[in-house]
């Protein structure tokens, strides 16, 4: 046949075909080789060339480019995010450490600034309060004096009247016995009369007492209201009986043998206080009276200073405790009498009031009967 | 002259004063009349005869030196001693220039006292 004629006449040729092809192998794998990876590199090449054109694109915002289009893209632009954000993370951590050591330091600085400032204003404070304390004392010392000088002039009045009393007795009762007129009945009589007035200048020297003891350290004591009364009554009632003005107190009333526990000098101060304001207020007027009232309400005892003038006026009745605030004239009142008398009051658990329901001026003086505990 | 036709007008607004002044001078044979306050010493210089004037200055119903400041108005020739308590409530040279004789302060010496009324009297009833 054709066939097996063909088969052996091609055998050479296909034998050397092979051998030739045994040869060229390697040489077509190298080529072969050498082709693909050439390749490779073109469309790496090519593939990342366009990956950062179509990125740069995407980073100027060109919203055309689709990262999803790019799959090893997107999987670089999310290592590449995440490496950003870590280090971003990194910065801001590093960034608020270095915020928070500031804002330590700051805030310690300003601590420290405050720490100074508060001991500063410590010192300041006690320097202030010592030099309070000190105004404090000139005050109540002020007060006193001028509330002295004040009565200095009603005192020698009350005191110069029974020494004239006593003086003229004395040379009566020398002439009777010069003139040969001794009279026994008349001497004896003579003789009361210098010492009845010898006492009540004894009261007025005993009402003065109040004013002369210093009354800043005074303790609580017992004291029967008539005995404060007493000593008040001594101090004021001569100025008042000089002056026309009637005094009403009704000293057997038994609420006057009431106890109360008070700083006796201090009491009686706010007492001569509001007489001397309320003589004060009368002095001029034609109708010149004025009253005190006491009332026993349980454990409080209410005390009411009435006089003939027609009440405070509203404008100024809370002024009136204010220190300095006076409506006397210059020279005649220091402006401190009723806040020192509302203090003492204060210092007491009483109240000081005004009632402006009387048709009358009257204040209103409440304290406890005994001192509550501190 | 003799003591018992000098009357003294006693004004002070004290009882005690008062009688206490009217025994010394009733102890010197004059004749006494008293009164509590200006006013009241006013009236009685009116409607009676006064020969001398001794007054307290502060007094609730009439002070003395308006009493002394109207008596002059009266044109009445009446010497006036004043008598003061207290203190700044008249100066002596105030009661002089209206026409007053002195002015005193309590307690007074009464012996004084006496004299310048013996002399201001007696001298004015020789005048007269």
């Amino acid at each position: 046949m054709n066939f097996i004629k063909m088969k052996y006449l091609l055998k050479p040729f296909l034998i050397a075909a092979l051998v030739a092809l045994a040869f060229a192998m390697p040489m077509i794998a190298a080529s072969l080789a050498v082709f693909f990876f050439l390749g490779f590199l073109l469309n790496s090449l090519f593939v990342h060339l366009k990956m950062a054109a179509e990125l740069s694109r995407f980073e100027k915002g060109d919203k055309s480019v689709q990262l999803k289009d790019y799959p090893r893209l997107q999987n670089m632009f999310f290592i590449e995010l995440a490496k950003k954000s870590e280090e971003i993370n990194q910065r801001q951590t590093a960034l608020a450490q270095e915020e928070f050591e500031k804002l330590t330091a700051t805030f310690n600085e300003v601590n420290e600034k405050l720490d100074n400032y508060a001991r500063e204003l410590e010192a300041e404070i006690i320097k202030r309060t010592n030099t309070i304390n000190e105004q404090q004392m000139t005050i109540a010392i002020t007060s006193k004096m001028a509330a002295l000088g004040e009565m200095a002039g009603g005192i020698a009045h009350e005191i110069n009247n029974p020494l004239t009393i006593i003086s003229a007795n004395c040379i009566f009762l020398k002439r009777t016995i010069e003139k040969g007129k001794f009279d026994p009945e008349m001497t004896i009589k003579r003789l009361n009369e210098i010492d009845k007035t010898i006492q009540r200048i004894s009261k007025i020297i005993q009402g003065l007492k109040t004013l002369s003891r210093d009354a800043t350290n005074e303790e609580f004591a017992t004291v029967k209201i008539r005995d404060i009364m007493d000593d008040v009554i001594g101090l004021c009632s001569e100025r008042l009986k000089n002056h026309g003005v009637r005094f009403e107190i009704n000293l057997n009333d038994p609420v006057y043998n009431q106890i109360i526990e008070c700083r006796q000098i201090q009491i009686s101060q706010t007492f001569i206080n509001l007489f001397g304001n309320a003589f004060d207020a009368v002095e001029k007027l034609d109708n010149r009276w004025i009253k005190f009232e006491c009332r026993n309400l349980g454990n409080i005892i209410e005390f009411k200073i009435i006089d003939s003038g027609h009440g405070i006026p509203i404008d100024i009745q809370e002024k009136i405790f204010q220190p300095f605030f006076t409506t006397k004239g210059v020279g005649k009142g220091t402006g401190l009498g009723l806040s020192i008398s509302n203090s003492i009051i204060q210092n007491h658990e009483g109240h000081f009031s005004i009632d402006n329901e009387n048709s009358n001026t009257c204040f209103v003086i409440t304290l406890p009967t005994i001192k509550k505990a501190a | 002259m003799v003591n018992d036709e000098i009357t003294v007008l006693i004004v002070d607004d004290e009882q005690g004063i008062r009688d206490i002044f009217g025994l010394n001078f009733e102890i010197e044979g004059f004749n006494i009349v008293k009164a509590s306050g200006g006013m009241e010493a006013l009236e009685i210089v009116k409607n009676q005869h006064i020969d001398f004037v001794l007054s307290d200055v502060q007094m609730p119903a009439g002070d003395g030196f308006t009493l002394l400041k109207e008596i002059r108005k009266l044109k009445l020739n009446l010497p006036m001693v004043l008598l003061v308590t207290g203190f700044a409530e008249v100066t002596r040279s105030e009661v002089i220039a209206e026409g007053g004789l002195d002015l005193f302060s309590k307690p007074p010496d009464i012996d004084e006292i006496i004299n310048i009324i013996k002399q201001s009297v007696t001298g004015q009833k020789l005048a007269a």
